[in-house]
């Protein structure tokens, strides 16, 4: 009698199961994710014939990539670009391998240049992102692979190293956060109440229009009235500074999962006709890095000594980021780099 | 002894019915209780789940309950650790009470006793809601006649729920002091009363009168209409996750700046409020019940599709049926009710109608709310005996409509009270889109600090809108409501802008529609006839559909507030 009713639960259990996922499925293929970052991965999928280089990163890449600068570096030097700079704030891996192939989907104009900002696989969701949109839109089958593997890989590249069952555990919870997430994008969360929202107050919705930034190239400079670093925060920075500089430049490859990200992002621009370049942005950090046999073109702006203006603390917004000065210096150099590279040179 | 009352740092986030987490938490509950063989073992754990759930309101994660209280006693203390103790004491004090009013010898001593209980639970509860308000007045009249107060105002937390238990605790002493009730002999079953958790925070109000004689039953989980539970659970979902928070973008954005709205938006954002305040606390009341029933448990009913009511009395029959037959039989009828002059009647009807006003929240627009209905109580009173019953009759058709305007018309003191400051500064802010579809690049960014500031009595933290605190306005708000019935009743008394476009008339008449066939019985019984298979296939797509129709982010109950 008790297994009947066991049996009979499981059924009801499975019929739930099975009318929540065709309602996901019929969901997912009917409605798109919701647009993040005021729908710039759209706008650069209609027009793909615009734009040959992406610049993918976070906000060290949204407030200090100007797509302006960097063409017309590259223009003087003979290899002119248009490029876009396609970075959001808090993006790491494997969100940004969302947003390049979303962007790329459908392309079928050439790409020249991936600029990826190097980072590893990130387990688990910043708190002030959590249960938000920001959070949902990247979460499918793809990366909640990557995160898997992630979780699951030691966090060393060395063959020698094991799995430490402490971080095992908590990156499992960590995932199941991301399964939480994963979820809710499959039933497109919050997005019947965004169309509503679209279709009955359009005129409410301003704040979230297009973002292209003032030169239509997806830069973003951060409000005058944000700019500004002083204080005990630079104090602070200029101290860390001033330990950070005598020390030798070293690298880090992380974990097996995150260099396979790598791998999977160069397929993704070679796939449309183009080459990933990785960059490690000036921070006081010890930087990731692609593995040397991988081949990829890495372009490390996170050594003080050999960048000085991109750590002078007149040219930064705070330890983390640039202002608009150190912004445009940065933009420059990039181009510099990465027109040294492409001719075998050493980077400026 | 100031630390202890004046809350600082962060608060925990609410646990909310509509939240996952809620779910995984509820199926460890449930799977325990049915589990368990004696009925004395499953209230056993239904006292400490539902004090551990309280306790996650302030102390955050379930499983990071008892962590954090050992850490705690080692350093500092998460904010309001100790108010889960307070409701323990409140029930302590009652069940002393209960027995001492039995045990007494003379009326003078179960006097004595009713008022102790009295004394303490309405002592605790005007300490820890009225103190700003009452401090706040006082600071104002000072200064008003010039002078400088010479103290620093006390910020006081208020504990959630603590006006709906304390308001059950009462009315379990009332009652045995009545002899409508024999003292509770049973400790746990009067804490299982007090404490248990679908009801605790936002009610409805149970009456010691129906719920402990249900302590005492065995209950069997065959008796439970898990179908019947798991569809009223749906729709309560429904309507707070999508129908209430989903007009609350409407609502907010014309409240952020009502002087720059049109009439037409005046009118429909105080419509999509009357919905919105409705879905919420209904559809709260509907989730705690069916929680309730998979444990075992009938609560009362709270709500009876009061907005089609014909009169402002049948509307308080229907509205918050839980607290307004409280105010009734231990506020209205003990003052003398109908019971004299006319005069006198209007006085009790005012007077219950300003104090239910004033249980919402320490503020004037409160005040002013429940003074409102206090008047359509007397006018409607006055109409019954002065109008001939042809003339009733006659113009019976408008007394629906009439009496909707009217509540429409009371809401907007209710709302105007409120307003979203950023937390750090104080300063009013606008968080429209936010709260709605925030996104990390367009969020306000104030620095993490701006939820240590120490939040005070009407404050809420409200988890859809981060970074910002809801504060409610002790003495502000009137210029605002003035703003919105001007805009509401004075025709060219209103801004230039326009909130929606008419699709959102269209999207209010849907919703009035269904609600009408669900009064009239319309939608309550097809889904019966379904077998099990069909049933659970089909509440897996609704479930599906209503996480796609609901906003993302989480927004608090409105009357997790009060």
């Amino acid at each position: 009698m008790g297994g009947l009713r066991a049996v009979r639960w499981v059924g009801i259990s499975l019929a739930f199961a099975a009318g929540f996922l065709a309602a996901c499925a019929v969901l997912s293929r009917l409605v798109s994710p919701t647009p993040i970052g005021g729908g710039r991965i759209e706008w650069v999928r209609e027009h793909a014939a615009d734009y040959d280089t992406l610049f993918v990163g976070s906000s060290r890449t949204f407030r200090q990539v100007m797509p302006s600068v960097f063409d017309a570096v590259m223009a003087e030097s003979g290899r002119p670009t248009r490029s876009f700079n396609l970075a959001l704030p808090g993006m790491r891996p494997p969100e940004d391998a969302y947003v390049i192939e979303r962007a790329l989907e459908g392309r079928t104009a050439p790409l020249r240049f991936l600029v990826v900002e190097c980072n590893p696989v990130r387990i688990g969701i910043p708190p002030e992102d959590r249960e938000t949109a920001r959070a949902v839109y990247w979460h499918d089958a793809p990366r909640m692979r990557a995160l898997l593997g992630r979780a699951l890989a030691p966090s060393s590249l060395d063959p020698d190293a094991s799995l430490d069952g402490a971080v095992v555990r908590r990156h499992l919870v960590e995932l199941a956060d991301h399964a939480r997430h994963w979820v809710w994008n499959a039933t497109r969360i919050g997005r019947g109440a965004e169309l509503l929202q679209h279709a009955l107050a359009p005129q409410q919705r301003a704040r979230s229009a297009l973002r292209l930034g003032p030169d239509g190239d997806g830069f973003q400079p951060r409000p005058p009235e944000r700019e500004g670093f002083g204080g005990a925060e630079r104090e602070a920075y200029l101290e860390a500074l001033r330990e950070a500089l005598p020390q030798p430049h070293r690298l880090r490859y992380g974990d097996a999962e995150s260099q396979a990200e790598l791998m999977r992002k160069r397929a993704l621009a070679e796939g449309h006709s183009g080459r990933l370049v990785l960059v490690a942005p000036p921070y006081l950090q010890v930087p990731f890095a692609p593995l040397p046999e991988l081949g990829i073109p890495f372009l490390d702006f996170s050594d003080p000594q050999r960048y000085p203006e991109l750590f002078d603390a007149e040219n930064r917004n705070d330890g983390g980021h640039l202002n608009a000065r150190g912004a445009a210096i940065y933009s420059r150099l990039l181009a510099e780099a990465l027109r040294a590279a492409l001719d075998g040179e050493p980077a400026p | 002894m100031t630390e202890l009352f004046a809350a600082s740092g962060e608060l925990a986030r609410p646990i909310l019915f509509v939240e996952l987490r809620f779910l995984w938490i509820f199926a460890g509950i449930f799977g325990v209780h049915w589990a368990l063989r004696s009925q004395r073992a499953r209230k056993l754990w239904l006292l400490v789940a539902s004090h551990s759930f309280y306790a996650c309101f302030f102390i955050g994660n379930p499983l990071e309950f008892f962590p954090k209280l050992l850490a705690g006693a080692f350093g500092e203390l998460p904010v309001g650790w100790w108010f889960p103790a307070l409701l323990g004491l409140s029930t302590l004090l009652d069940y002393q009470v209960g027995l001492g009013i039995e045990g007494a010898r003379s009326p003078r001593g179960r006097r004595a006793w009713l008022l102790l209980s009295l004394a303490a639970n309405l002592g605790v509860l005007g300490f820890f809601k009225y103190y700003g308000f009452f401090e706040e007045n006082v600071r104002a009249l000072i200064e008003f006649l010039n002078l400088t107060p010479s103290w620093e105002p006390l910020r006081i937390f208020l504990p959630y729920g603590i006006s709906f238990y304390t308001f059950q605790s009462l009315s379990y002493s009332i009652e045995v002091y009545r002899g409508q009730l024999p003292a509770e002999r049973s400790f746990l079953n009067l804490a299982v009363f007090i404490a248990f958790f679908p009801q605790l925070i936002a009610g409805p109000i149970v009456r010691a009168m129906s719920f402990l004689p249900q302590t005492r039953r065995a209950h069997r989980l065959a008796d439970v209409d898990v179908r019947g539970c798991a569809t009223l659970f749906a729709v309560g979902f429904v309507k707070k996750a999508c129908v209430a928070d989903g007009l609350a973008f409407f609502v907010d954005a014309y409240f952020s700046a009502p002087a720059q709205y049109d009439a037409w938006s005046a009118w429909a954002a105080m419509l999509c409020y009357a919905a919105q305040i409705y879905c919420d606390f209904s559809g709260y009341s509907d989730m705690a019940i069916a929680v309730a029933r998979l444990l075992g448990y009938e609560l009362c009913p709270n709500f009876d599709f009061p907005y089609f009511s014909a009169s402002v009395s049948e509307f308080w029959r229907r509205w918050h049926m839980s607290l307004s037959s409280w105010l009734r039989d231990y506020l209205y009828i003990p003052l003398g009710g109908n019971r004299g002059s006319r005069l006198f009647t209007w006085r009790n009807l005012m007077l219950t109608m300003l104090l239910g006003g004033l249980w919402h929240g320490a503020a004037w627009t409160f005040v002013a709310w429940g003074g409102m209905h206090g008047l359509a109580l007397i006018a409607h009173r006055e109409w019954a005996r002065l109008a001939s019953p042809s003339l009733r009759g006659a113009l019976r058709w408008l007394a629906v409509p009439l009496t909707f305007t009217w509540v429409l018309l009371a809401w907007v003191p209710f709302r105007a009270g409120d307003v979203y400051v950023a937390a750090d500064s104080g300063r009013p802010l606008r968080l429209v889109a936010d709260g709605f579809y925030r996104e990390h690049a367009e969020r306000p960014r104030f620095p993490r600090s701006a939820l240590e500031r120490a939040p005070r009595s009407g404050d809420w933290h409200d988890p859809g809108q981060p970074g910002a605190v809801r504060v409610r306005r002790v003495s502000g708000g009137f210029g605002t409501a003035a703003t919105v019935w001007r805009a509401l009743l004075v025709p060219g008394g209103a801004g230039e802008r326009r909130l929606a476009q008419p699709g959102l008339g269209a999207l209010l008449a849907l919703l009035a529609a269904v609600h009408w066939i669900n009064q009239r019985r319309g939608l309550a019984r097809w889904w019966r006839a379904l077998p099990d298979w069909a049933y659970a296939g089909l509440l897996g797509a609704a479930a599906a559909a209503a996480l796609f129709l609901k906003p993302v982010a989480y927004r608090a109950f409105i009357y997790f507030q009060f």
